[in-house]
């Protein structure tokens, strides 16, 4: 190509025609475009090279916690903190428009600090390295957003050859290998290095199978050895080319003959990474950096608009007017109202069973129903279990939280199989906070059992942060308290079972066999007095508050993920890719029983969704799955003196049948979406196969038993609401 | 039988006694202890097979927290297979009706787990070898094709 032309060429169509990454990195050198990136070459350089010679570069900040970690990065120079801080901070980001970046991910913190497993733990390093994922929290930590977006992707490249003679080795067939080996080797290339001479035995075809464990080894640390000393600014300025051009090429095939294209169309999911690795997430960057101008109708939000909640809009005497909710005064709409004053009075009882709980009783079970129905032993109208929660306490809740909306199918509001299961969600970490504590109390005193107490703080961890998070706060000086008085709990006096069994064993002798089942310490009651006082004070300062911020959390979670849509994309989403968020189902179906438009209104985003309603499943979820079963013929089961069945056959038979009546409410909830029986296969082919085989009849004879049963169980019951 | 606290006797010897009632919730440090102690009681094969297997799979349970946790468990798991090839008894189901059946080792199938990840497919097909006279040649045919294909590197 002549100069003259060259020079009439944008930077990004040079950079396309490059055949090489030594070449695009030539071309960038003689340009303006070298100096935006001299800041990050430098930075890298130095943090792959101390990376490369063994040092941990990041690591997890709460490793134990199940929420989202932050990810700190370590020894870094106060320079290079702020330049991460400012290209790869969360909000940094979104502010230029990087609104794909979702709250937290996967990441694979074992490949960024591969070197340092290598020397710490030699036998084992590529365990270490794999077992090293965490769920990090990019929207805490601009620490996550370096490893998700860039140094993932470089030391992906870099530990290649490790992988292939790790677990690489088991998981590839011999032709994924070899292909492998060649990108790996082509990627070594681009990087400026030879090979052979970067590879030595661990080369495809260089004999590494004839090394012993120790050689192989050696071999290991040679090559991280050889990459530490070839790290300098443009070899990171050649691994930052290696990951642009994907990008490069992907923004020309889709470019007008005006060399300009949306974002949101050059910008795949998988190349999301690396405009914020390498270009601070800044669309405009980009094109500045390639030389082409936006898109004419190319918009970059740099904010979300802030959720207004219009809780008037709800009420159903239209002339109240219409207000706005905000985070000092929340006003609950009638139809969360009913929810929350349910919320108080399950929590009253919830309190009071706790509060009275001393030994001598059972342990407390079904206080938090579960997504799972006891079909044995519930005691009859008492369907979570729990003598504590009759019928006709339990009965609102399936008015209150009895609906719900599948995101597949947005226009048909269904019943929600599992309606207690939803009011625990409502309740949210509180109530399993407590229930936890109180269940410690007992295991610690009633049980014996060590440590139950003494993890508490570190297993409620992430409870005590969300309720902290919320402005509702639990005073942790509790754990202390609990630490304080299980240390005077009583002696640990022998448990035996219930009943001893005494046989004769003829010639006028019997024999007594009474089995130790453990040991249980005095006190309990001094425990859960600690506990009671602790609750109700929280209770007494918080609860109001909490259950508010609840809903009002909730429905903005879900109204920001409406924004966050619209300003990634360009447009708002569809109302299937809206309610298929995680966030905004979870927002319909805890507080709106899956009516959409009731969330519109309340937030005032326009649009309508109509609804048919459709409700067959009974209110007694419980009677009906048990009436199913029935009508299945499920075996009846005998069992020894120890509780395990007599007959194995038997057993195995009746554990199929009661599957099948978990699964009839999802069966029902089939034929409320399509109007119509469902089919083997959309209800699961792979269940009525496994359990025909169980029961020794065909799969299609199961399935005809099966919609028999659960049509005579329908019509013994009245449905929950007529569609 | 064995003599216990109380004055009488137990099935139980020492060994078996010994474990931990909550190895779940026990440091690596109190699971270590626990096993060293338990190895030098008295008691039979089968009670320090378990102790092995048992302390090999609550450490495993906790190697996020601390890597070099599992070059602890390989070495159990080696100790293990030696112990059980010693005296295969330690494994023997007495109870199962025919053919003599043998419990699940975990040992074989931790130990080639961790082999392949390490790409140590050569010794993974040893230990499944080892497995096979106790019906639990783990993953033997996949680990000799994966061989095979190593051996085939150099092949023209």
């Amino acid at each position: 190509m002549s100069a003259l032309a060259e020079r009439s060429q944008t930077f990004g169509r040079q950079l396309l025609a490059a055949t090489t990454v030594a070449e695009m990195i030539a071309l960038e050198s003689s340009r303006e475009q070298a100096n935006t990136f001299r800041r990050f070459d430098t930075t890298f350089a130095a943090l792959i090279r101390r990376s490369l010679a063994g040092e941990r570069i990041c690591r997890a900040v709460e490793s134990k916690s199940r929420r989202p970690t932050g990810i700190e990065m370590i020894g870094l120079t106060p320079d290079d903190a702020t330049f991460i801080e400012t290209r790869f901070g969360y909000d940094a980001q979104r502010s230029r428009g990087a609104w794909y970046l979702k709250p937290d991910a996967r990441l694979d913190l074992g490949l960024v600090n591969v070197a340092a497993h290598l020397a710490a733990y030699p036998r084992v390093f590529w365990s270490a390295v794999l077992d090293e994922t965490v769920k990090a929290s990019l929207e805490s930590s601009s620490g996550a957003v370096v490893v998700w977006s860039w140094l993932e992707t470089v030391f992906r490249r870099l530990a290649a050859p490790l992988y292939l003679r790790g677990s690489g080795l088991g998981e590839l067939s011999r032709e994924e290998q070899q292909s492998q080996w060649v990108t790996a080797e082509s990627e070594l290339v681009s990087f400026g290095c030879d090979p052979v001479d970067a590879l030595g035995p661990l080369r495809y075809g260089a004999g590494w199978g004839r090394l012993n464990v120790s050689e192989q080894l050696a071999a290991k640390r040679r090559y991280v050895a050889y990459l530490h000393e070839r790290i300098t600014t443009t070899s990171v300025a050649r691994l930052r080319a290696l990951v642009t051009k994907p990008l490069v090429e992907r923004y020309y095939e889709k470019a007008k003959a005006d060399g300009s294209v949306l974002r949101r169309i050059a910008v795949t999911k998988a190349l999301e990474p690396v405009l914020s690795g390498v270009f601070g997430g800044d669309w405009l960057a980009f094109l500045t950096y390639v030389e082409e101008r936006p898109h004419p109708k190319e918009q970059i939000a740099t904010e979300l608009p802030k959720p207004i909640l219009r809780a008037g809009a709800l009420f159903s005497h239209q002339a109240q007017p219409i207000q706005a909710v905000d985070q000092a005064a929340p006003v609950a709409p009638p139809t969360i109202a009913d929810k929350l004053g349910f919320l108080r009075r399950y929590w009253d009882r919830f309190d009071q069973l706790c509060a009275q709980h001393k030994h001598g009783m059972n342990q407390l079970t079904g206080l938090i129903p579960s997504r799972f129905l006891i079909l044995d032993a519930a005691p009859a109208g008492a369907p979570w279990g729990s003598d504590a929660f009759p019928m006709d306490f339990v009965d609102p809740v399936t008015s209150l939280w009895g609906t719900m909306v599948v995101s597949r199918w947005p226009d048909v509001i269904v019943s929600e199989p599992y309606p207690a299961a939803r009011m625990v969600e409502a309740f949210g970490p509180a109530l399993e906070l407590w229930d936890r504590v109180s269940a410690a109390c007992w295991k610690a005193s009633e049980w014996s059992e060590e440590n139950a107490l003494s993890e508490l703080p570190q297993r409620l961890g992430d409870h005590v942060r969300q309720l902290s998070d919320l402005g509702c706060p639990i005073d942790t000086a509790i754990f202390d308290e609990l630490h304080e008085v299980e240390r005077h709990l009583g002696t640990p006096h022998p448990k035996t079972s219930e009943s001893e069994n005494t046989n004769s064993i003829g010639y006028g002798v019997s024999m007594t066999i009474s089995i130790i089942v453990g040991s249980w310490r005095p006190g309990f009651e001094r425990l859960r007095d600690v506990v009671t006082k602790h609750r109700r004070e929280w209770a007494k300062n918080n609860l109001t508050k909490y259950l508010d911020q609840r809903w009002t959390s909730d429905v903005r979670a879900a109204v920001t993920e409406f924004y966050r849509h619209q300003a990634d994309r360009g447009k708002a989403p569809t109302v299937k890719q809206f309610i298929g968020r995680p966030v905004v189902s979870r927002a319909l179906n805890v507080w709106f029983g899956g009516e959409i438009d009731a969330l519109y209104k309340l937030t005032g985003i326009a649009g309508s969704q109509p609804q048919l309603k459709r409700l067959l499943l009974p209110v007694d979820r419980l009677a009906f799955a048990r009436a199913v079963i029935r009508r299945l013929g499920r075996p009846e089961l005998r069992y020894d003196q120890y509780g395990a069945p007599i007959d194995r056959t038997d057993y195995e038979k009746a554990s199929q049948v009661d599957d099948l009546g978990q699964h009839s409410l999802s069966f029902v909830q089939l034929l409320e979406i399509h109007g119509r029986e469902p089919t083997s296969s959309e209800f699961g082919d792979a269940q009525i196969i496994r359990a025909s085989a169980v029961l020794g009849i065909t799969p299609g004879e199961l399935w005809t038993r099966y919609v028999l049963a659960v049509q005579q169980a329908l019509a013994e019951f009245p449905a929950a609401v007529r569609s | 039988m064995w003599p216990s606290e109380d004055g009488g006797e137990t099935s139980a010897s020492p060994a078996q006694s010994h474990g931990l009632s909550n190895a779940r919730n026990a440091s690596a440090r109190e699971v270590i202890a626990n096993l060293r102690e338990t190895l030098e009681l008295p008691g039979n094969a089968r009670d320090y097979h378990f102790a092995l297997q048992l302390s090999a799979d609550a450490l495993w349970a906790r190697r996020k927290e601390d890597p070099s946790l599992v070059e602890t468990v390989v070495d159990l798991c080696l100790l293990n297979i030696r112990l059980i090839e010693a005296r295969p008894e330690a494994v023997i189901d007495e109870y199962a009706k025919g053919p003599i059946s043998y419990y699940s080792v975990t040992a074989l199938s931790r130990l080639v787990d961790v082999y392949r990840r390490e790409g140590l497919v050569r010794e993974a097909l040893a230990i499944a070898r080892r497995g096979e006279r106790f019906d639990q040649a783990v993953d033997l045919e996949e680990l000799e094709a994966q061989v095979a294909a190593l051996d085939a590197e150099l092949a023209p």
